[in-house]
């Protein structure tokens, strides 16, 4: 023991040494991550102390907890970049790291998860990795991408460093966090590319059944400045929960044959040096295939065909490298309770960032709101309200 | 007390040395620009060697005029945040090249200096913002000290390009390589 620490900082540092010493595009090791942790306080002083709302479901995913500090995610980032080749580890830790790894974990958060084929113990490292995955470049137009690697869905991501707003969005917290499989992407040009992929379904470390998901994204820059995907995933009987369900014998076995589609939209737009402006929307629905599930489906979910969907506008405006402020508006549905959030919501969002250290610290001030057409959220009684309103400060911590 | 002065000055020209002026044109502008004087090269060589140097360092020709012997380019440094374990991308600065030549010299310079921000994306790819900042602009409120080295490192690329260049331009075409001559069995 009293050798191999000293082995192990000298490796250390000499690692340390060598990328520093590196001044080629190709071939560089960067160790990057962050660490964030957040105060909030909620005006509706919902009775349980988290702000999930009356029913305990999804009311916010995230920054869930007011009048506390509480710590976020703590990230620990490898990437090894070579001409032909990209290798990313990403490991987190830390609350937010459980909630979006959930589907590498058992327990509260996983009720569906199947028994882990491997001992569970198995579990306990997994849930740690947020991404694991290789890029190797055949051609270098061709690139095929295996691994564990963060969804292709959506606008905004788990790492809080990369958003604008801290609080996440009711369209990425009810779409999938990442995948598991395999994805080529072929560039035609320097404005538009195409992947397309195999994947574990949505957030399952270990699938359920035999039946995988597509993947698909089309991405088309016609300015510099201007940047739309389009993406799919697509898939017959991917969805986890409900082959749980059937299995569990709750639902009829006619209700595991369906095809579910999720189709989204993204743009990033900075119209001038100062001036952003952001949209995504999604829309996703079931296709039940078999006649006899549709009694059970529509007592289940209101609706034969369920869906769920919304629409976010990102606006924002640096009026110097230090401060900004930022807007989010945010229609989600979720009526049919297919995904999380099992109402209607519309949010706003305000975010002032401060941004200090070189850009390495980043000290969110952040208003929010949310408004459900039923009394979703929860008041001081524990009863329920049409709406939580919340204002926090984030702090995070990047190198 | 020789010694004390002379160490003084030595602390004083230390930072000096590193605080180096980025040249400025009349406008303002960040602008490195030479006449270079090449006896005896032919303009017609000047205008070979210039765009084989051009080709060479990966430069996006816009302009090629042979007649009028003329080209202009753009290309883009790389800067870098040094980190605390390793170094990351930052940001670019881009700018262009513009090369003239006559028989017996040619005229260079480097300017329209932009640094474009770069920040990692949704797939953690670094890609540009959109947002830009002229490298004549000194302020950076809050990352004063990494900008002024990323102005610094301009200095010292551009400074090292513009040798490279020079030393490509007056380059003595190399002799064709002879064809190797079949071996006969009289020698």
């Amino acid at each position: 023991m009293n050798k191999l620490l000293p082995t192990l900082a000298l490796a250390a540092v000499s690692l340390a040494a060598h990328a520093q010493t590196d001044s080629t595009d190709t071939g560089k090791l960067t160790v990057s991550g962050y660490i964030d942790s957040y105060y909030l306080t909620a005006f509706n002083k919902p009775k349980s102390g988290n702000l999930l709302g009356v029913d305990q479901l999804a009311g916010r995913a995230f920054d869930r907890l007011p009048d506390q500090f509480a710590l976020g995610l703590v990230q620990a980032k490898l990437a090894y970049s070579n001409r032909k080749s990209d290798l990313v580890i990403d490991l987190t830790f830390g609350p937010n790291a459980d909630l979006g790894n959930f589907g590498n974990t058992t327990g509260a958060l996983n009720l569906y998860r199947p028994a882990s084929p491997y001992v569970a113990a198995l579990y306990g490292t997994s849930a740690a990795i947020k991404q694991a995955y290789f890029t190797y470049r055949i051609v270098p137009k061709l690139s095929v991408t295996v691994g564990q690697f963060g969804t292709h869905i959506g606008y905004e991501v788990i790492d809080a460093p990369v958003n604008y707003n801290y609080s996440l969005s009711n369209l990425f917290n009810n779409g999938p966090f990442y995948h598991i499989g395999l994805k080529a992407a072929y560039a035609f040009n320097d404005k538009t590319s195409l992947m397309l992929g195999v994947v574990n379904n949505w957030d399952n470390l270990t699938d359920n059944n035999k039946q995988k998901s597509l993947i698909g994204q089309f991405t088309y820059k016609p300015l510099s400045n201007l940047t739309l995907y389009a993406n799919w995933i697509g898939g017959h009987g991917d969805d986890a929960y409900l082959s749980t369900l059937v299995d569990a014998g709750t639902l009829p076995t006619a209700c595991d044959n369906y095809q579910r589609n999720l189709f989204d939209l993204t743009t990033n737009f900075q119209v001038t040096s100062r001036f952003y402006l952001g949209l995504n929307a999604a829309y996703g629905w079931y296709n039940f295939k078999d006649n006899d599930a549709e009694q059970a489906v529509s007592a289940l979910f209101g609706s034969t065909s369920p869906a769920w969907g919304g629409a976010a506008l990102y606006t924002n405006y640096a009026f110097t490298d230090v401060l900004g402020l930022g807007l989010r508006y945010e229609y989600f549905n979720d009526k049919n309770g297919v995904r999380y959030l099992h109402t209607s919501s519309n949010s706003l969002t305000i975010t002032a960032p401060i941004t200090l250290a070189a850009g390495k610290l980043q000290v969110k001030p952040e208003f929010r709101l949310d408004v459900a057409p039923n009394a979703y959220y929860e008041n001081a009684q524990g009863l329920g309200t049409d709406r939580q309103s919340t204002l926090g400060m984030a702090f995070i911590y990047k190198y | 007390m020789r010694a004390l002065l002379a160490f003084l000055c030595l602390l004083l020209a230390a930072p000096l040395a590193h605080s180096q002026a980025l040249p400025l044109d009349s406008q303002g502008k960040v602008s490195f620009y030479e006449v270079v004087p090449a006896d005896s090269l032919r303009a017609g060589t000047l205008y070979a060697h210039a765009k084989r140097w051009l080709a060479h360092h990966g430069y996006q020709v816009s302009t090629a005029d042979s007649a009028a012997g003329r080209l202009v380019a753009t290309q883009a440094l790389a800067m870098y945040d040094r980190g605390y374990l390793t170094k990351k991308l930052h940001g670019k600065v881009r700018y262009q090249l513009m090369l003239e030549v006559k028989n017996g010299r040619y005229r260079l310079e480097f300017n329209n200096f932009i640094f474009d921000y770069y920040q990692e994306d949704r797939a953690y790819r670094l890609v540009p913002t959109g947002k830009t900042k002229p490298l004549e602009d000194s302020l950076a409120t809050g990352w004063q000290k990494l900008w002024q080295s990323h102005r610094h490192d301009t200095l010292l690329g551009i400074n090292s390009l513009q040798a490279d260049l020079k030393t490509a331009m007056l380059a003595v075409a190399k002799a064709p390589v002879a064809a190797p001559q079949a071996r006969s069995a009289t020698w």
